[in-house]
């Protein structure tokens, strides 16, 4: 166990005694001081694992920070090794032997049962121009009428609004005894009109309100047990086959939403396009959105282990997702599948060779979802409370003047 | 004498025949020689295809290297017209074909402004050939007019946009407008209907033929006098009655139509046609709900033969125009066709029933003159007259083609010129008039008037 004290850090004896050991044999030359470049083998040797470049970068600055002319003592050491160690439980070979089954494994159970019982939250926006098969995508991916057309009164006549409204509505649905609380956000009138000028700011201004909602929720004197979350976890941005390259409004779009939620593009009714003019309309978006500094989702910079690196570059790769929805089903060979019917052919929604609607299902919901709410969280929730809270700071030191700190923030997006 | 000239001037043996039937060889010997002019304009958003079909519509590849924009060249576009001129010849008869192309049209967040030059451009045209025709020396003028103008709409919406009923109650009555769905491989045949639905209603009966009145009363009921149908109807009347018909006489959607009633579980591809119906029917619907006139294809006479009224009918149960187009050939089955390969099927472009490709193109081959005439009787003179009326020319920015307005632009101050001269000329006259008269006056002092001088 180890207690921080003030300056003194304890660590159980085996622990401390591998510490001094190791520096010891880095420390060739007897000097008692160890380069500070060179901490990071040392704790390699320590630990007996790889780090990734997160907490390689970590340790590296702590070193600097620390470091007398580019050289480390032995309780300099220790002390990075404390901060280290109390941020991971990959202690590699510090990790203390247990004699027999504890039990602890069990936790796995007990967390899953608490879980299950609460059920889960997903909230999906989509945004697009009309027409784009926004709702028809949203029935497939989750196999059921939940988006926002099939709910609402049906109006037989779609009338196009004048600016672009953020509608929501939630559903729950159930598989194998878990819960799944589904918010579904829709934005019809994006970019339908003939002047698309700030057409994005309604949506803007939505995710941050469910950011302002759970933020004072989350101050509140008496907050409840648990914060329902109404943040986006994640937006479809829906692209239209043009088969040339991005339109000024979706760079817009993306430019000023990526750093409030995660972003995932994908292009509209792909079966417009032949398999070569996929290829090349995905090539120039990719450039698009290199040039002009766009983040989708996933971001490279967040992830922590070779493994997620590999199964993200894949992703990576295939962005954007090329798909085709339809919530109608015909037989084929014996199976019925979801899929449209044209007079040359079939186009299926779930094969891997027609278009890439099973990847992007798979991403969000079958491998990614809670990644995602977790990016929301800790990376895009946090981004806003830091800029709200340090503005209300500002706001209260300059006391006679009125500055207006949301609308500097809301420019610097 | 007689004899003589009998012999060289030979009389056909007909009585009372005097010759001028040989009126319209004489005048198509000489349009031949001449060749045809026809201009036309594609607008539409960028990525709908408008390249591709032109360059498939007349099998000549009017656009060799095509720069495609990528998204920060497209932030800072304006739209801009460009005009290929290309010069086809089909057995003896040139057609001197200009596209105008509006690349950048709808691309912008905001567009209010794209149809402000397609305007300018249109009116630029007019105006210089309302010069032309109003200038000394009328030989040469070459008409580069808008003859037709395709407006692509997009598969992808419910029906209009606001951008294109905009643009559409701008420019209907200034231009042929013909709309397009472009794309049309996106959609299953019931989401067409559907848009063409939306896009223009049912047409008022007095526009109707003969033959769709009686179809409108079939349907009603009322017996119709046999002559009036074809084959195929007499068919479905009897069928209606439930005889039995001989299967290939029936197209098989109707085949399926029968099955149906009978309870049969039909393949779903028939029922596909109904989506594009679907679209169609609204994009009319919405074109009528908005007063948009669009070009409307002439009747024919009744003295025409039933084939070519047959065409001219599907014709207009087809606009707007369903297309896809491409120009690539692929091999299937062993034959060579125009298509665009999928993964789960072939969209042969120059198959009726896949797209309406063919007969988009069929309208525009054998509605050229009617084009011509209708731009040159009805657009052409509302300009003229508000023109003449006294609105203001429009603005010369930078043509497209600079390289004629030279030489114009000096026939042009040339008549200016003329113009000035004989406006100084009149004055002058005015004056010497103004001089006798008193002259006159100071010579005869007698209260009687002078006679007036006669007017040269």
């Amino acid at each position: 166990m180890e207690v921080q004290d003030n300056n003194r850090v304890f660590f159980p004896t085996h622990v401390e005694e591998v510490l001094r050991e190791s520096f010891l044999e880095e420390d060739t030359q007897g000097r008692g001081y160890v380069e500070s470049k060179n901490i990071v083998n040392v704790v390699r040797k320590v630990l007996g694992i790889f780090l990734t470049h997160t907490e390689k970068a970590k340790v590296l600055g702590k070193a600097e920070y620390l470091a007398v002319k580019g050289l480390l003592s032995v309780e300099d050491f220790i002390t990075i090794m404390a901060d280290t160690l109390a941020e991971t439980t990959h202690w590699g070979n510090l990790k203390t032997e247990v004699a027999g089954y504890v039990g602890i494994d069990t936790l796995q159970e007990q967390i899953r049962k608490k879980v299950l019982k609460r059920g889960f939250e997903f909230n999906i926006m989509v945004v697009g121009r009309s027409g784009l098969g926004k709702s028809t995508l949203i029935n497939t991916l989750f196999k059921a009428n939940v988006s926002l057309r099939s709910c609402s009164k049906s109006e037989e006549k779609v009338e196009i609004p004048k600016t672009t409204h953020v509608k929501s509505v939630s559903h729950v649905i159930e598989e194998k005894g878990v819960r799944l609380r589904l918010t579904v956000t829709d934005t019809p009138g994006f970019g339908d009109q003939i002047n698309n000028d700030n057409c994005w700011l309604p949506v803007l201004d939505y995710i941050n309100e469910q950011y302002e909602n759970y933020l004072s929720e989350e101050q509140s004197v008496t907050r409840k047990k648990h914060i329902p979350d109404t943040r986006i976890h994640c937006c479809l941005y829906f692209i239209s086959p043009t088969g040339h390259s991005l339109s000024p409004l979706d760079i817009e779009f993306m430019r000023r939403l990526d750093r409030c939620v995660n972003i995932v593009p994908v292009i509209a009714k792909a079966d417009t396009l032949t398999i070569e003019e996929r290829v090349g309309f995905k090539q120039r978006i990719k450039q698009d959105l290199a040039n002009n500094g766009i983040r989708t989702y996933p971001m490279k910079e967040l992830e922590e282990d070779p493994e997620e690196t590999v199964t993200n570059n894949k992703i990576r790769e295939l962005l954007p997702f090329a798909v085709v929805g339809s919530n109608q089903q015909y037989p084929n060979n014996g199976r019925t599948v979801y899929g449209r019917k044209t007079q040359w052919g079939l186009v299926e929604v779930e094969n891997r060779s027609h278009c890439e609607f099973s990847d992007l299902r798979d991403m969000l919901i079958r491998t990614h979802m809670q990644d995602l709410v977790e990016v929301t969280r800790s990376v895009h929730y946090e981004n806003f409370r830091q800029d709200r809270l340090a503005s209300r700071r500002g706001r209260t030191q300059f006391n006679g003047q009125v500055i207006d700190m949301d609308s500097m923030n809301e420019s610097s997006l | 004498m007689a004899s003589d000239t009998a012999r060289q001037f030979v009389n056909p043996e007909m009585p009372g025949y005097v010759g001028f039937a040989n009126l319209p060889n004489q005048v198509h010997r000489k349009s031949v020689k001449k060749g045809f002019e026809f201009t036309l304009m594609v607008v539409g958003e960028s990525g709908l295809g408008k390249s591709t079909m032109i360059n498939s519509l007349f099998l000549t590849d009017l656009y060799p290297e095509r720069h495609i924009p990528d998204a920060s060249e497209k932030i800072n576009q304006n739209v801009k017209l460009e005009a290929s001129t290309v010069e086809i010849e089909e057995r003896g008869v040139k057609l001197r074909l200009t596209v105008v192309d509006t690349p950048g049209f709808g691309d912008a967040i905001d567009n209010t402004d794209c149809f402000r030059s397609i305007i300018q451009y249109i009116d630029e045209q007019f105006e210089r050939f309302l010069q032309d025709e109003s200038g000394l020396n009328r030989r040469n003028i070459t008409d580069n007019r808008i003859h037709c103008c395709f407006y692509f709409i997009s598969p992808f919406g419910h029906g209009l946009k606001p951008l294109d009923i905009e643009f559409m109650k701008q420019l209907h009555s200034k231009v042929n407008i013909v709309p397009v769905i472009a794309k049309a491989d996106a959609l299953t045949k019931k989401e067409v209907m559907k848009l063409k639905r939306r896009v223009g209603h049912s047409v008022p009966a007095d526009v109707l033929t003969k033959k769709e009145v009686m179809k409108l009363k079939r349907r009603v009921g009322h017996s119709v006098p046999a002559d009036v149908l074809t084959k195929k109807e007499v068919m479905k009347l009897k069928r209606r009655v439930g005889h039995s018909v001989p299967a290939d006489v029936l197209t098989k959607k109707e085949v399926m139509k029968l099955k149906r009633r009978v309870g049969h579980s039909v393949p779903a591809d028939v029922l596909t046609k109904k989506e594009v119906m679907k679209l169609k029917r609204r994009v009319m619907q919405e074109i009528e709900e908005n007063g948009i006139k669009i070009y409307p294809l002439p009747d024919c006479d009744s003295d025409e033969d039933e084939d070519y009224k047959e065409q001219v009918r599907q014709l207009k149960e087809a606009v707007p125009f369903a297309v896809s187009s491409t120009t690539q050939t692929l091999d299937v089955k062993g034959r060579k066709v125009r298509g665009r390969l999928y993964p789960w099927g072939v969209v042969e472009v120059e198959n009726p029933d896949h797209c309406d490709f063919i007969k988009l193109r069929t309208m525009l081959i054998t509605h050229m003159q009617d084009l011509q005439e209708v731009t040159q009787e009805l657009h052409y003179e509302n300009y003229r007259s508000e023109r003449l009326a006294g609105k203001a020319a429009p603005q010369k920015n930078t043509a497209p083609d600079g390289g004629i307005s030279e030489r114009e632009r000096i026939i042009r101050e040339k008549e200016a010129e003329l113009r000035r001269m004989q406006e100084m000329l009149t004055k002058m006259q005015e004056q010497m008039r103004q001089k006798q008269s008193d002259d006159s006056r100071q010579a005869t002092p007698s209260p009687t008037n002078a006679p007036l001088p006669q007017s040269d």
